[in-house]
């Protein structure tokens, strides 16, 4: 039976339709301001040479763990309630399983290689004790507001207030900030409990992958000529201003011009790709920045690309695939490693790109990626060949040198053990006694002080995630 | 929930009555004109309806009655829309619902594909074309089914059970684990770790195969043999058992309701969703006819209703109004999952509204950010007002001068004129400021003596008026 190509990332960003699609209530915007301004932070001037850029790169579905931690496979495939392939033991069979317990053909490869080149650490215990909560819309809404009250704003949203705060721009003020919040994802919880309170510049600006420019108005049939085009321009403003329903689309529309021109002057997918070429210019193999091809390597190019070229951007959103792509729930083995090698590659390249950028732009090393999911899966593979949910997920963060503490680069944190006995439907890693371990909302915490804020446990109800936590040996 | 009644209807005036027809018909993806609606011959100032205070019941009764000319109708369509460039025949389920609602009337056949439609694009019975398990052909079957259920006048409890014993709901939740625990909870509204691994033990015997296998659901001789209490009842055994309980539940229709009003009532606060559902619980719906026509004549949804429009209603609806006409591929093009189609060729899904492509359906909310909004209004620009069709005969894209040349509307002066291209697009006439500078404009850059070019800078006005893209409150 000939199956449709597999589609890679084009319908994302339904995070708040998640919420929204499974009952949960709408964040009260007016709930949400006061909350955030009722919140006493304590605020340090961050460096305006370390303005954090931070790409966040959501895994919707719940991704499955084991593409970066294997450590476990031995009992998981001893125990499980369907076999696993005999190229994952860690035996005279082993194909699969790094040096450093990664899955070789889902990206672990990737990993090794910038685990080495100290440009990413991984953090496997990222456990949800607060709520051990396996429901794909309650799990999402709570990481993309950094809380597991899921009621408060959106990362995005608590981050643009930090920013009216705490402006680490010394040169001009937030409200003349050019594309400071952008999404490749459309309208995500992420975005989500935005007021008055928050500067119009601050609010989120959405790009497709390949930067085309929509936003462009094109003259149809001669019309308009440049002064009616004034007049029409001026009067439709007053009408929107005068109707008052929906100020978002009015405020949309309004910005459509400055997008157009931004996105013209910045940053357009040709100029991205000629950006990386330049890049390549002396290298070879394995030493090429490669993003690969399709719909999330394409976005991701394009947010290292206006993250390298637009200081003002702080915050880019994108999924690392649609609502549901992480959820191997069947055929597991066969997609999840094909997708997280894709993921992983790109990534690589995305690390690579940077990199290269930081001999002529020395804010590159600002630029950080995280990649991070609702919640990890089972390790019982399920008769339909997949796993379903569960919760102690592994979290990635690469590149952003600048901004951590020294030796955060380069690390393995955190120690899993396996619960369930053989032949169980249900069995889960889970930090092992002693093992370092965090909330999910540990990741907010950390974005949160990289701009400054000393006591972000206040929009987080966690401490930050701890990047000055030994590491597991690593071996190289 | 109260219905607009024709006394209610009958106290508008003859502007509101049109607005509320419009916002009737344009969930309805389709329109009323201002022609049709009123008579023009005297001109705009004194607007004198031609339809009665019986014209909400008169659709409702439409919606009610068999068409008689439907295999004609769809023949027509297939002939028209479902062609190879060569000529050969081709189907898409996907671009299919869309084509044949356009070229039907209101009809009995005609409510229950929209239903249906309404319905895919729910998390309730969203095929979910996004994954990859999931392919045109399931998304067909789901259609089908609906469609007759709805032409049986099946019950909302048993078109549920039908659907979830089904391949195609399989291939959108693979595993017993994700099954069971998707039903209860988009179903019931159930969060229940503990009765998600009663739930699989009950279909432990069931599993979807893997893409070599063709993702076929299959169903083996291991059944469970224990009797299992979940769903507050006892003596669930098996998969059919779960799902039988769980169409059964009693709170099946209230959530169901509830989500259907979410869907409909989008910006509504939580205690007027609750009374609206509260109101429609009471009435004991059966069918989602019930459920339907419940709420598209209440007062509440016509009156009291502010929400952003889908594209369909927007570019459809409008279409209607303005002697629009799609080319034959329009629908192809619309339905594909394609972010990056031309700027002739807008899709749902660019502005994330994908149709029946969700895992969990269509977010309730029409997405406003930025570049969502930037190609519904794409689309209003560059499909709904872009062309003047000169050849009556002419099968491309775009609006027919039958819009301006019809004899009422040749004999207007300026003013007129203007107050019949915003009644057609808007449902409103001007204020007195857009008269004031627009009539004017009409006659500036060689648009004097012609009509068509008058109408397509009303038109490009129109489009950047975020009132073009919502429904307003009040009649």
């Amino acid at each position: 039976m000939k199956r449709r190509t597999f589609l890679q990332a084009a319908i994302a960003g339904a995070g708040f339709g998640v919420a929204k699609a499974y009952g949960l209530a709408q964040v009260n915007s007016t709930a949400a301001r006061s909350r955030l301004e009722g919140l006493r932070l304590d605020l340090a001037p961050v460096d305006p040479h370390k303005i954090p850029q931070i790409i966040s790169i959501f895994l919707y579905g719940g991704a499955s763990e084991l593409a970066g931690n294997l450590t476990n496979i031995g009992q998981i495939m001893r125990n499980s309630s369907t076999p696993y392939p005999p190229n994952l033991a860690q035996d005279a069979f082993n194909t699969q399983v790094t040096r450093n317990q990664f899955w070789a053909n889902a990206g672990g490869t990737a990993m090794e290689q910038m685990l080495r080149a100290k440009q990413m650490s991984i953090y496997r215990t990222v456990n949800r004790v607060l709520d051990d909560s396996k429901a794909h819309g309650l799990s999402v809404a709570q990481n993309a507001s950094g809380n597991v009250d899921a009621s408060m704003p959106g990362i995005a949203t608590t981050l643009a207030y930090i920013l009216t705060k705490n402006n680490p721009f010394l040169t001009k003020p937030v409200e003349q900030l050019v594309m400071p919040f952008v999404s490749f994802e459309g309208e995500s919880h992420i975005f989500s409990g935005a007021t008055e309170a928050i500067p119009r510049a601050l609010r989120p600006v959405s790009l497709s992958a390949t930067l085309q420019n929509p936003y462009e108005r094109v003259t149809v049939g001669g019309l308009p000529d440049g002064h009616t085009e004034d007049q029409l321009t001026l009067l439709a403003k007053e009408m929107a201003l005068e109707k008052r329903l929906f100020p978002e689309i009015g405020a949309a529309f309004s910005r459509r011009a400055d997008l157009a021109k931004a996105i013209k002057s910045m940053v357009d997918e040709p100029f991205v790709k000629e950006q990386v070429r330049q890049y390549n210019i002396g290298y070879a193999g394995a030493d090429l920045i490669d993003y690969g091809e399709g719909e999330f390597p394409s976005k991701l190019r394009a947010a290292v690309g206006l993250a390298l070229i637009n200081n003002d951007t702080v915050f880019i959103s994108l999924s690392g695939g649609g609502v549901g792509q992480w959820d191997d729930h069947s055929d597991g083995l066969v997609a999840y490693p094909k997708r997280m090698n894709s993921l992983m590659s790109a990534i690589r390249a995305a690390v690579l790109h940077i990199e290269r950028a930081a001999s002529d732009k020395p804010h590159a090393r600002n630029i950080l990626i995280n990649v991070y999911s609702e919640f990890g899966r089972n390790v019982s593979l399920n008769a339909s060949r997949g796993w379903d949910h569960g919760n102690n997920q592994s979290f990635m963060t690469f590149a952003g040198a600048n901004l951590r503490p020294l030796g955060a680069l380069g690390k393995i944190v955190g120690r899993t053990t396996t619960t369930g006995s053989k032949g169980d439907f249900r069995q889960f890693t889970t930090p092992s006694p002693n093992s370092y371990q965090c909330e999910p909302y540990a990741i907010a915490s950390r974005i949160y002080s990289y701009f400054g804020v000393r006591n972000p446990q206040v929009l987080t109800g966690v401490t930050p995630l701890d990047e000055t936590v030994a590491s597991e040996p690593v071996l190289t | 929930m109260a219905r607009l009644t024709s006394s209610d209807y009958g106290l508008l005036t003859a502007e509101q009555k049109y607005t509320v027809a419009n916002r009737l018909l344009g969930t309805l993806y389709k329109g009323v004109s201002a022609r049709d609606f009123f008579d023009l011959r005297a001109g705009t100032t004194n607007l004198v309806a031609r339809k009665t205070a019986n014209y909400l019941e008169e659709i409702q009764a439409r919606l009610l009655l068999p068409d008689t000319n439907y295999s004609a109708t769809i023949a027509a369509a297939n002939e028209r829309y479902f062609k190879n460039f060569d000529g050969t025949a081709r189907r898409n389920s996907v671009e299919e619902p869309l084509t044949y609602m356009y070229s039907l009337d209101l009809s009995r056949e005609y409510l229950d594909f929209w239903m249906a439609y309404q319905l895919m694009n729910t998390i309730l019975f969203s095929p979910a074309m996004e994954l990859e398990t999931v392919d045109s052909i399931d998304m067909g079957n789901v259609f089908s089914r609906l469609v007759e259920a709805s032409r049986q006048n099946k019950s909302i409890r048993d078109t549920v059970y039908e659907h979830m014993v089904t391949q195609e709901n399989w291939r959108r939740f693979r595993s017993p684990e994700d099954n069971v625990r998707e039903m209860m909870e988009i179903y019931l509204q159930r969060f229940r770790d503990d009765d998600v691994q009663k739930g699989a033990q009950a279909c432990k015997n069931w599993y979807l195969t893997d893409d070599v296998e063709g993702y076929r659901l299959i169903k083996t001789i291991n059944i469970n043999q224990e009797s299992l209490s979940l769903l507050d009842t006892t003596n669930i055994v098996n998969c059919e058992d779960f799902y039988r309980a769980l169409a059964d539940h009693a709170q099946l229709i209230p959530i169901i309701v509830s989500r259907l009003v979410t869907q409909l009532f989008p910006n509504h606060d939580v205690s007027q969703h609750a009374l609206i559902v509260n109101s429609i619980v009471a009435t004991r719906p059966v069918t989602f006819r019930d459920i339907f026509l419940a709420v598209l004549f209440s007062k509440e949804y016509l009156l009291r209703n502010p929400r952003v429009k889908r594209l369909e209603e927007t570019v459809l609806g409008t279409g209607s109004r303005v002697d629009w006409q799609p080319h034959w591929r329009f629908f192809d093009y619309l339905t594909r999952v394609d972010p990056t189609a031309g700027e002739d060729r807008r899709t749902l899904m660019q502005m994330k509204q994908g149709t029946m492509l969700y895992k969990l359906g269509r977010d309730p909310a029409v997405a406003t950010d930025t570049l969502s909004l930037t190609y519904h209004q794409g689309a209003a620009r560059y499909t709904l007002f872009r062309t003047a069709l000169v050849d009556v005969t002419s099968t491309s894209m775009g609006w027919h001068l039958t819009f301006v040349d019809d004899p009422a509307v040749v004999a207007m002066n300026d003013s007129d004129f203007v107050d019949y291209v915003f009644l057609s697009t808007l449902t409103r006439k001007p204020t007195l400021r857009e008269r004031d500078l627009l009539v004017p404009l009409l006659n500036q850059a060689g648009r004097a003596t012609s009509r068509p070019a008058k109408a397509n800078l009303l038109f490009d006005y129109v489009s950047r008026l975020p009132e073009f893209y919502y429904v307003d409150q009040a009649g």
